[in-house]
């Protein structure tokens, strides 16, 4: 699981997310996947994520899987995201 | 799902005044003060019905889901209010960005160190003059400019984004540019603004202290030397401000504002109607959206200079009763604005 970091801030607009960096002074945008994945980042497994990034985007699940461990591996190497368990 | 940096934002920030998101929240926590300003715009220094914690705290939950991402909190003195820091934490828990107006002078080297805590995304510090003397005859209050100073430095030991702003007075326009080596010397950006507004009960009393005409156009020299020349883009069609469309203010006692400004006509209130509900359902908010889209028109009708300046329709109001009507100092500075400028 993850969780979203304290130094950010960060909101969704119909499909898209913005996200702040409050440290560095940066802005974020992430596209419909991207902002999909990051929505459910809190609450929800990376296999679930997986799972509805497949259902949802018409991708296939081995390659959903790696897509999104990818995405979290990125979001933490920026300190957007915190892994947790 | 590739991430896309910084440029995204000016599309989202479009995108939200297209569909009405309130993108930006001011709460007013309290019109307690620890100053007393010669040009303070609060009619009161007292709150009568504070609204109470649980309605602030609903009133983040409301701003979250209606996709609010910056929240300003603000006075009177925010930090006088007895759960600022609670609200604070709690706007942060919630994802959002906090930039907090305050005069600095309940920050010691404790309420820094929470300050740093809240991670804000801005501390914006009221600054009336460059010497003690100047600073300390607007605020009212002896040692002010001291106790602002020793703000500063604790601020900023922590690496804490600290801006200065400095609304500019016949009273401090000697100190122009006293107050830009200050800010200068703190490595701090400081924002100088031409405009006063009347007391949002409508007395014009805090006009009497606008800046001379002559120290308008200084400024604006000034300012365009660093090539900060206050500016707004205007096309036919546009809107002038984010006023009922993407911005939103709440005063201490709960009554919902389409924006800060814009205090003739309330949207109601939250201990009765939820924001959310406020937000979508208010006639004073859709009224106050198209008077942004009329305000609009009729600078872009009038000339260059009319229409590449800032201009607030609710200032406009409570001075003069309608929402285009040009202040003198708001035609000096679009005047001074032009010749700098050119011709385009």
């Amino acid at each position: 699981m993850y969780r979203y970091s304290s130094k950010i801030a960060w909101q969704s607009l119909d499909d898209e997310v913005v996200v702040i960096d409050l440290e560095n002074r940066r802005v974020l945008g992430l596209n419909s996947s991207g902002a999909f994945v990051w929505t459910l980042a809190e609450t929800h497994t990376v296999s679930q994520i997986a799972d509805a990034l497949s259902d949802g985007y018409d991708v296939e699940p081995s390659i959903a899987r790696s897509e999104v461990q990818s995405f979290f591996d990125d979001m933490c190497g920026r300190g957007l995201l915190e892994k947790i368990a | 799902m590739t991430p896309e940096f910084d440029c995204s934002f000016t599309l989202f920030k479009a995108r939200a005044h297209e569909r009405s998101i309130p993108l930006t929240a001011h709460l007013e926590l309290t019109y307690a003060c620890t100053w007393r300003c010669a040009f303070c715009y609060n009619s009161r220094h007292k709150d009568i019905a504070p609204l109470p914690l649980r309605n602030w705290l609903a009133v983040l939950d409301d701003l979250r889901s209606l996709g609010t991402l910056f929240v300003t909190l603000t006075g009177g003195e925010p930090m006088a209010h007895p759960h600022f820091f609670e609200i604070a934490r709690e706007v942060r828990r919630r994802h959002l960005a906090v930039t907090v107006f305050t005069n600095g002078s309940l920050i010691d080297s404790a309420a820094a160190d929470r300050m740093a805590d809240i991670r804000p995304l801005s501390i914006v510090l009221s600054l009336h003059g460059a010497t003690a003397p100047t600073h300390d005859r607007t605020t009212g209050v002896p040692g002010s400019f001291d106790a602002l100073m020793h703000a500063v430095r604790h601020l900023q030991s922590r690496a804490l984004p600290v801006v200065l702003r400095t609304p500019m007075t016949c009273w401090n326009e000697h100190e122009m540019d006293a107050l830009i080596a200050l800010a200068q010397g703190f490595e701090i950006p400081l924002r100088l603004d031409p405009a006063l507004t009347p007391c949002d009960d409508g007395s014009r009393d805090p006009l009497d202290l606008q800046m001379s005409a002559s120290g308008i156009d200084r400024l604006m020299r000034r300012l365009s030397a660093i090539g900060s020349l206050p500016t707004s883009i205007r096309v036919p069609g546009g809107s002038n401000c984010g006023v009922g469309r993407s911005t939103l203010a709440i005063d201490p006692e709960g009554t919902v504002y389409p924006c800060i400004q814009w205090r003739h006509a309330a949207m109601g209130n939250v201990r009765t109607t939820p924001l959310t509900e406020l937000w979508t359902e208010s006639a004073a908010r859709k009224e106050a959206a198209a008077v942004a889209l009329q305000v609009n028109g009729w600078l872009v009708s009038r000339d260059e200079a009319f229409a590449t300046t800032p201009y607030c329709p609710g200032e406009a109001v409570l001075r003069a009763g309608s929402p285009f009507a040009a202040s003198h100092a708001f035609e000096l500075q679009a005047r001074a604005t032009q010749r700098l400028r050119g011709p385009s």
